[in-house]
């Protein structure tokens, strides 16, 4: 099977020194799930921002599909692999849960009946229909990390990346994410779970990785 | 609670640097202009502070630099004129001695406020209160000043999350691509609210202004060299000002 993504040596070190990560090599097929666990400080957030192109990697390649993702712009790979952020807050800037959910769609061209249409159907996907109308920061942070994947799933990635999306959620909540994930699986849609939680990335992943002093096990 | 002084004090920087930028806001001289800010830069060097530095922060107003110079420019069209478009001057020899002084004016006032950086956050909001500000005023307003990059920051963030929804924000109509915009303040705005709200209950917790006074870790007092300096400063404010007003200094 051909890799969606595709790390080739790739290494990162912060420009006022401190290596990151060393000599990654890994292949990541379309609907595969695949936890990446490590140690705070290990890489781990680092390596699914490469991914995604919000930091460059010092040296070695990322490809995205087939192609060098140096090709591609931020927006072009946001439309390759969705990106749910460790803190949901810094993904939201609309004033609605529905206008978060649409707004992407809106401006990618979508009509305005789908739009609609899609967004009622994530917000009862996600149970969020009672909260349409509501300001995304007043949200718990459960309905926080919802609303987050919410937004994402709506745009039809290809591969999705969670950072942490379990974190502050009491178990009730873990439970209700873990079936949101799996509903996201059963769909056929791929993702890499940034995770610390073992029993929950054995859960609902097909293969876990681990990362150690920036260098993959 | 007396503390040991620390020469240069914040209260000797504070009086420098307000008379330099002031000094640059009010002459229009560049020869006078070039000698503040070679007091300036002569100042940062013995103070211990790269220029590197200084240069590292001119380079990021670079834009604005040569915008102000543009303008400056194009409004003075005094002297020797050297280019000239259906009777407007574009340029000139006044024009370029204006823009001249503006970058100078520019450089000396964010080369004089990088001596600020030679103390920390607390010596700050203490020296603002030895000068007799409200400490509850200083220290919002020291607050509000480290808010600032935290702020770029999450405005950077919401663009690149704007973006990572597979927003091609270049491929867009302007009209639009400022409505996208718009969209950004609210995040931030937000975000500063939230993080307001947090940080206020966090210093209520710890009893911030839960009494009618406080105590002060340190509490230093002037040594004679900050005397020394907060005099030559003012005299040589006042000097500058006096020759201004007689009209010797432009």
């Amino acid at each position: 099977m051909t890799a969606y993504i595709k790390l080739e040596q790739v290494s990162f070190s912060w420009p006022q020194g401190g290596q990151v990560l060393r000599d990654i090599n890994l292949s990541i097929e379309k609907n595969s799930t695949i936890a990446l666990m490590g140690p705070n400080g290990s890489g781990k957030t680092t390596l699914g921002k490469l991914i995604i192109g919000l930091l460059k990697p010092s040296s070695g390649r990322v490809f995205i599909s087939g192609t060098d993702a140096e090709e591609y712009s931020l927006a072009a790979r946001g439309r390759l692999i969705g990106y749910v952020f460790q803190n949901p807050e810094g993904q939201f800037f609309a004033s609605t849960i529905t206008e978060e959910i649409g707004f992407a769609l809106k401006y990618r061209g979508m009509s305005p009946d789908k739009v609609q249409q899609r967004v009622e159907e994530m917000l009862t996907l996600f149970e969020l229909e009672e909260y349409a109308d509501t300001f995304p920061f007043n949200l718990s942070q459960g309905e926080k990390q919802r609303l987050a994947l919410a937004a994402i799933i709506a745009l039809r990635p290809g591969f999705i990346i969670l950072d942490e999306p379990f974190t502050g959620l009491d178990w009730l909540r873990k439970q209700r994410l873990q079936e949101v994930l799996q509903r996201v699986r059963n769909e056929g849609v791929g993702y890499l779970l940034i995770s610390h939680d073992r029993d929950m990335a054995s859960r609902l992943c097909s293969r876990v990785l681990q990362l150690e002093g920036g260098e993959l096990q | 609670m007396k503390g040991r002084p620390e020469f240069p004090d914040v209260r000797t920087l504070f009086t420098a640097v307000l008379i330099i930028t002031s000094l640059a806001i009010a002459i229009n001289d560049y020869l006078w202009l070039l000698i503040l800010l070679a007091i300036t830069l002569a100042s940062l060097l013995i103070a211990g502070i790269h220029l590197t530095r200084l240069l590292r922060r001119l380079r990021r107003y670079r834009w604005l630099f040569l915008l102000i110079a543009l303008a400056q420019s194009i409004s003075n069209g005094s002297g020797t004129v050297f280019l000239e478009f259906q009777g407007y001057v574009l340029l000139s020899s006044g024009g370029l001695l204006g823009a001249l002084a503006a970058l100078l004016r520019i450089t000396v006032i964010l080369a004089a406020v990088g001596l600020l950086s030679l103390k920390d956050y607390q010596q700050m909001v203490t020296g603002l209160a030895q000068m007799g500000v409200p400490y509850e005023f200083a220290f919002m307003v020291l607050l509000a000043v480290r808010f600032i990059p935290v702020l770029m920051e999450e405005f950077r963030n919401s663009l690149a999350a704007i973006e990572l929804r597979g927003i091609e924000l270049k491929a867009i109509p302007l009209g639009q691509r400022l409505k996208v915009y718009s969209y950004l303040l609210m995040p931030t705005t937000a975000g500063a609210l939230i993080r307001s709200r947090r940080i206020a209950i966090a210093m209520e917790a710890r009893a911030f202004r839960a009494y009618p006074r406080r105590t002060w870790l340190q509490w230093p007092s002037l040594t004679g060299w900050d005397w020394f300096i907060i005099a030559l400063s003012l005299g040589f404010g006042a000097g500058v000002l006096y020759f201004k007003i007689r009209g010797v200094i432009a």
